[in-house]
């Protein structure tokens, strides 16, 4: 399946305005997401935001030194990485599922009723989500009651005070709320399906199962590819979501910490807020060299299986 | 129709461009607009020149004050002017565009341009200080890094210069701790510290009972439950677990004691090793010892914090006390009290009679101090005013701080306009002098109670912080004819303690002092729940003090000695 190289950059006369338009957000961009990544020089500096913006002494690795010292860089990095690799599982193929399980509804009104109840908590903020979690989750909260009425715990289970369960309560946080926005855009791909091909199938006797595996996912499987290198790249952060730093903030406490303290976290604490800007900013070089290289990785897994790349 | 869409899409395009763009040219275009304002105000200010006299009928020598000099600076120049003034605080509601900022620009011809951050993150302050372009006037917290780094880097005019320059006379309407106890390294004072709580304060605050507030740390029981064993008296934390064992026996399924100021979280061990509210009740409200030698330890090396810690154990070993405070934010903790799930919780005086769902006939009840309660309060203020050295004209911010820092400027500030009859929020009056204090009229006490900041945003009285002087502000509050605080007077009153010179700088989070005091703080909280939830209170303890030990937090505890000292050299003058 290999592509046609398009060489020359042919415009029609006369379209330079349509061209034109994607300048303003390409000088946003570059204003605002390519000049402040020159910032990153400071994790090399001592900075300090009394002196101005330039001139400051070079140190080297010293802020790196600091860091791979730290213990609590190690946890949490270790955190960050499992609960992220988690999320990044579940909450790729969650929205697929949800999507072929929408798809194959029958009655129109569960269909509507099933999508937008499932979209709907990707409109609350996180401290709303926090909340309703840690009364849900509390010892009398509704899933200990429901767990108790089941028989499947005898005493309530502590689920914010044992770090064991901390990885997988984000998970089913980020499952509940993000799955039914993300499998609209699956469903969208669903939708561009030629009909054609179902109907032909259904002649041939292929049936729902046949044309689900044989129509359906190899269809979307582009979208999926994309969405992969997308989450890759944000996947130290938590996923598509980018929750880690969320819930390890507002669920997080002195018992769940050896499984909660996460990298942002980290570089929250220990950097901004201590204003030390370089240490911070050495941080955050580590973790977006990580994640530049997960990005391209995943470009390159992707040009193995469907033989072209997103970018 | 080819032709339409090329230029419609082309002027689309410009104006997509002139969006992007538009944000670098706003900050002219406000000057001007200010400029024009500006003039708006000569030609108004030529008309109502006149501005009264204030007198007053206030007994200054009960209250402990004195009445402003009679020519202070700041009445010797009202020409016209337009301040730039930042609050490095999201939550600011007002704008200088409400009755009050009307009265204080017309009497002193300033008026204030007004800013705040969009968030509380430090972002917006930290990009002014790097660019050096901060406002003419700022008010931060005084804990605030940024404040230190300021003065350090010199950004900062000395007030005591300013005010031996443009405004002698501010020297003696000001408590006397203001430019004494916050001198920096070079003997200067370089903020005006507000709602500084200093000796004048406490005298006249014990004098009409208002020592102990609504704010007092606290101990609530159930009354119904208090009631079923007999009311046994509790003098101390023994006699407490006692009553609570008891009551625990009839009622199993609810938690003992919640401790629900938010005290038992992980970001509060992450800086303080007080444990709040429950520590005051058990004697322990600072993080630092001064041992026999006059040097500061780490609280967390003496029994102070050892013996209430282990009491906590205790109620952990007999089931009086579960997780839930460490798990709980405060909105949750609250649900839970208004729940009843509990049988005593710590909060504060407002928040001590709390009526349970699950029985609305009875209530919570506040008990009397344990006998080992022990309040210590600095008392050293929360904001900090400061005049940067890019201030245009230096000479009318202090002038205006002085105006400010008066009795007249509190009156027009906090208390508002001086009457027999209230008749609206915009046009008071607010306040009348009863038996020389002045006393806020009723119906203004109801309106305001009811809609707190909605009043607030209408009159602009008690919100503009500049040079508050505690003792002023909140006079015409004070109503000492309340019997039930007069009651909490007694029971707290004893037990406070002031103490500034425990208010000690924390070290540069840089610096190496910095770094370990960080790890060390870093080490409590995850040892917080570690000595609390163990079978074995002592090992656990010895653990957390050998950790403490190996990170070399002497290095810090004589870093605070050295401040300490330095405070209390201060004080002496």
């Amino acid at each position: 399946m290999k592509r046609k190289r398009v060489h020359k950059l042919h415009m029609d006369k006369g379209q330079w305005q349509l061209q034109a338009m994607v300048l303003p957000a390409m000088i946003c961009f570059l204003i605002f997401s390519y000049v402040p990544v020159m910032g990153l020089i400071n994790a090399f500096l001592d900075y300090s935001i009394t002196d101005g913006f330039f001139g400051h002494e070079f140190v080297g690795l010293k802020y790196f030194k600091e860091l791979f010292s730290d213990e609590n860089f190690w946890l949490s990095m270790k955190n960050a990485v499992g609960m992220s690799a988690l999320k990044f599982f579940f909450t790729f193929t969650a929205p697929l599922f949800l999507a072929i399980f929408i798809n194959e509804v029958p009655y129109k009104w569960l269909k509507k009723i099933t999508q937008t109840g499932s979209y709907l908590p990707h409109f609350l903020s996180y401290v709303i989500v926090a909340t309703l979690w840690m009364v849900f989750l509390d010892p009398n909260g509704i899933i200990n009651e429901v767990l108790q009425m089941l028989n499947l715990t005898g005493a309530p289970v502590e689920f914010l005070a044992e770090p064991k369960y901390f990885w997988w309560i984000g998970v089913g946080i980020d499952c509940w709320q993000e799955s039914g926005w993300n499998a609209i855009i699956y469903l969208a791909a669903i939708a561009g399906i030629n009909q054609d091909l179902y109907e032909a199938a259904e002649v041939d006797g292929a049936g729902r199962w046949k044309r689900l595996i044989h129509i359906t996912l190899p269809s979307i499987g582009w979208t999926a590819g994309v969405l992969f290198v997308m989450n890759c790249g944000s996947l130290l952060s938590g996923g598509p979501v980018a929750s880690n730093f969320n819930q390890s903030y507002l669920l997080g406490n002195a018992f769940n910490r050896p499984t909660s303290y996460v990298i942002q976290k980290y570089i929250t604490d220990e950097g901004l807020n201590q204003m030390r800007f370089s240490f911070a900013a050495a941080g955050n070089l580590i973790l977006s060299t990580l994640s530049v290289g997960l990005l391209l990785t995943a470009n390159k897994i992707l040009k193995k299986v469907f033989g072209r790349t997103v970018f | 129709m080819k032709k339409y869409k090329r230029i419609l899409s082309g002027a689309l395009c410009t104006a997509m461009f002139l969006t992007a763009v538009s944000g670098c040219g706003a900050a002219k275009e406000k000057e001007a607009v200010s400029e024009s304002t500006e003039k708006k105000q000569t030609e108004t200010d030529t008309v109502t020149a006149a501005v009264p006299e204030w007198e007053s009928k206030i007994d200054w020598e009960k209250i402990g004050w004195k009445a402003d000099p009679d020519n202070l600076e700041w009445k010797g120049n009202t020409t016209p002017t337009s301040l730039e003034y930042y609050v490095n605080f999201s939550w600011f509601s007002l704008d200088w565009d409400d009755k009050t900022s009307e009265r204080v620009t017309e009497k002193t011809g300033v008026d204030l341009n007004l800013s705040k951050p969009v968030t509380d993150d430090g972002q917006k302050l930290s990009m002014m200080i790097a660019g050096n372009q901060l406002p003419d006037l700022m008010t931060v917290d005084k804990n605030d890094a940024a404040l230190q780094q300021m003065i350090e880097a010199d950004m900062l005019w000395s007030i005591d210069d300013l005010i031996a320059e443009y405004a002698p006379q501010m020297k003696d309407i000001l408590p006397k701790e203001l430019l004494q106890n916050y001198r920096a390294e070079d003997g200067k004072t370089y903020q005006l510290t507000t709602w500084v709580q200093g000796e004048a304060w406490q005298k006249a605050a014990e004098e009409y009972n208002q020592l102990v507030g609504t704010n007092q740390p606290m101990i609530a029981i159930r009354s119904d439950y208090y009631d079923e064993i007999g009311r046994p008296e509790i003098k101390n934390i023994d006699d407490f677990m006692d009553a609570l064992k008891q009551i625990q026996e009839k009622h199993p399924d609810k938690i003992g004691f919640y401790p629900a100021d938010g005290g038992m979280s992980a970001s509060n061990f992450a800086s303080s090793a007080s444990l709040s509210y429950y520590g005051i009740e058990m004697g322990l409200s600072s993080d630092y010892n001064i041992t026999e030698d006059g040097s500061v330890e780490w609280v967390v090396r003496d029994d102070a914090f050892k013996t209430p810690m282990e009491y906590l154990n205790k109620m952990y070993l007999e089931g009086l006390l579960t997780k839930d405070p460490f798990v709980d934010t405060k909105d949750v903790a609250k649900s839970k009290i208004e729940q009843g799930d509990m049988i005593s919780y710590s909060w504060t005086i407002s928040d001590g009679t709390k009526v349970p769902a699950d029985n609305p006939d009875t209530s919570y009840e506040i008990l009397p101090p344990f006998e080992t309660y022990k309040q210590v309060r600095t008392g050293t203020g929360w904001l900090a005013t400061v005049v940067p050295k890019t201030c245009k004209e230096p000479e009318r911010a202090i002038q205006l701080l002085e105006y400010m820092a008066s009795a007249e400027g509190h009156a027009d500030i906090s208390w508002g306009i001086e009457g027999e009859e209230y008749t609206s929020v915009e046009d008071g009056a607010n306040w009348h002098a009863v038996d020389g204090k002045p006393v806020l009229l009723e119906g203004y006490v109801k309106d305001k109670n009811a809609d707190w900041g909605g009043v607030a945003s209408r009159d602009g009285l008690g919100e503009y912080w500049l040079a508050c002087n505690e003792l002023l502000w909140n006079l015409a509050w004070w109503d000492d004819t309340n019997e039930e605080m007069k009651k909490y007077n007694d029971w707290f009153g004893d037990y406070v303690v002031y103490q500034p010179e425990l208010d000690i700088q924390a070290p540069s989070p840089e610096s190496e002092e910095g770094i370990i005091k960080q790890k060390a703080y870093n080490l409590l909280q995850e040892y917080s729940v570690k000595m609390v939830f163990t079978e074995d209170f002592e090992a656990a303890y010895d653990e957390f003090l050998s950790k403490v030990d190996s990170l070399g937090m002497d290095q810090v505890e004589a870093y605070w000695t050295e401040e300490y000292k330095g405070n209390m050299k201060n004080m002496e003058g």
